[in-house]
């Protein structure tokens, strides 16, 4: 029996349109969000998506995917953002004020904090990091990629690579002082 | 300022983008008052960050019907009818299964052989040949399917990539054209340059060398990367965009500006050469290569593994069973199991 995945390859084979509806409820927004999690601007994250699934309508005869659906368009997906960040060739400010504000939590400072609540808040806190800082972060952790890597790929120096990731590092770090164990 | 440098010591630690010099100025600090107070609320946010994803809402209906409205516009609009053409039929080589190893070679130039005296015509769309030439075309079924030419170059092509090979001796190029990826040994031949066609307009032109191609990276973009000798990567209709690749650099061709960048090489782009090795890579980059080469996916706990270095010697062999008994034995904890489709689950503790 096929899955989802090898169905939607199977229906753009022959050109049936039942493959954009499948392509769109299962993969549209997962997708912008994982370009959004790197650039931080959802109209270019959709503009992203409809792109890499017109190229995709485009193949679609001679569609020939060897790695999962997923894993395929993750990949277009975030070379389409890396690219459009090579491009931009982006000012970093290194005097950029860092304000992250995240609701104090509900501790007392005895207690240890539910894993959960504490991940919540790290989460939070990533998603109000300043849009730079969160950039290069989100490239370090979600995309693997090393300092030399995301400062090619933003065309800034690995100091600046160093000083953005030391800065959400900061924020990130006040976020958890109170359930920390060293705060 | 202590705090910062620490601070950016672990991360890197953590994330296995640490050279063995910062991670020896690391342990130098690890007494220090500073490094007690930031290592564990690093660790803490690491761990904390991994399943990190925006929950931003996306409207779907509504991109849906742009979408829609978008191959409305492309669907192509009536013409009328032209005479027919002449027929032209194409000979497709037997599915070739094995992969690469020297017992092999010699079937596989026998295979080829055969495939060259295959007759057939077939109109080629970017080099001007004549209609009726003879075209051997094969496609990838194994993992790394391994073809000898003629003119005793030898290809190795990743899974579902096609080459079609055009009749080498009646023209003054050696041309093939490649949709998918290959890695190409050229024989060297001054007098018949060897030339690969991508489906996009670009070409390579090759005097001797060996060099990988990727025709389509998924993202508009195309991919040349040379390890030895000398290529040019043009487009094929305006000479005028043109690169010249030593050893070491790689191009990357944006199809849709007609763009070429030359810059040093990026090993993901040149995964399957005659052999693999991992040169202290860390076990999630073994992985994410592996899941590239071998098309199969392993499942992990994020953060584990990133610490842990894989060195290994060059590997032959394009079995991934033989790779991971490799990984196992050097990691004697880690356990890999299959769980279905192309899928190994990844457990145990790598290295503490």
């Amino acid at each position: 029996m096929l899955d989802e995945d090898d169905k939607i390859i199977s229906l753009l084979a022959t050109g049936d349109q039942r493959a954009i509806d499948m392509l769109f409820d299962r993969y549209y927004s997962y997708l912008c969000n994982v370009v959004y999690r790197v650039i931080n601007d959802s109209d270019y994250a959709e503009d992203v998506v409809q792109e890499i699934f017109m190229d995709i309508w485009k193949k679609r005869e001679g569609i020939n995917i060897q790695i999962s659906l997923r894993a395929y368009l993750r990949r277009a997906a975030v070379n389409r953002a890396l690219n459009f960040l090579r491009k931009k060739r982006m000012k970093f400010d290194e005097t950029e004020d860092a304000v992250v504000s995240i609701a104090s939590p509900d501790v007392d400072g005895q207690g240890e904090m539910e894993r959960d609540e504490l991940e919540k808040r790290i989460h939070d806190c990533i998603e109000a990091l300043p849009p730079k800082c969160k950039m290069v972060f989100s490239m370090s952790r979600f995309e693997d990629m090393s300092y030399r890597e995301i400062s090619e790929a933003l065309d800034i120096s690995i100091k600046t690579v160093e000083n953005q990731i030391s800065k959400a590092l900061k924020i990130l770090r006040s976020t958890i002082q109170p359930y920390s164990v060293s705060g | 300022m202590q705090d910062l440098r620490i601070l950016n010591l672990i991360h890197k630690r953590l994330s296995g983008d640490i050279s063995n010099e910062e991670l020896m100025e690391l342990k130098s600090l690890e007494h220090t008052p500073e490094y007690q107070e930031v290592a564990q609320d690093i660790e803490t946010i690491w761990a904390g960050s991994k399943d990190y994803f925006p929950a931003k809402k996306f409207d779907v209906a509504a991109a849906k019907a742009k979408f829609k409205e978008k191959i409305v516009e492309l669907e192509p609009k009536p013409t009328p009818i032209e005479p027919a053409a002449p027929s032209s039929t194409e000979y497709i080589a037997p599915r070739n299964t094995a992969s690469t190893t020297s017992n092999n070679s010699n079937l596989l130039k026998a295979l080829v052989a055969a495939i060259l005296l295959g007759i057939g015509g077939y109109a080629v769309y970017h080099f001007s040949t004549q209609a009726t030439e003879q075209v051997e075309v094969i496609t990838a079924e194994a993992p790394i399917e391994y073809a000898i030419l003629e003119d005793q170059s030898e290809i190795h092509l990743k899974q579902g990539s096609v080459i079609k090979v055009h009749d080498f001796d009646n023209t003054n190029k050696r041309i093939v054209e490649l949709d998918g990826e290959g890695y190409f040994e050229i024989t060297k031949n001054p007098n018949k340059p060897f030339h690969v066609a991508l489906p996009n307009e670009y070409g390579i032109e090759v005097l001797g060398t060996s060099f990988n191609v990727i025709s389509d990276t998924g993202d508009g973009h195309a991919k040349v990367d040379v390890r030895e000798g000398t290529v040019r990567v043009y487009h094929q209709n305006d000479e005028k965009i043109s690169v010249v690749l030593t050893a070491g650099q790689f191009a990357d061709i944006d199809v849709d500006n007609a763009e070429i960048q030359k810059d040093e090489s990026s090993e993901i782009y040149s995964l399957i050469g005659t052999s693999i090795s991992f040169k202290n890579e860390p076990l999630t980059a073994v992985f994410d290569k592996l899941s590239y080469i071998f098309n199969v996916d392993f499942e992990y706990e994020e953060g584990n593994y990133s610490q842990c270095k894989f060195n290994s010697p060059l590997i032959d062999s394009f079995e991934i069973d033989a790779i991971i008994e490799l990984l196992s034995s050097s990691y004697p904890s880690l356990k890999f199991t299959p769980t279905g489709h192309n899928t190994y689950r990844v457990s145990g503790k790598a290295c503490e």
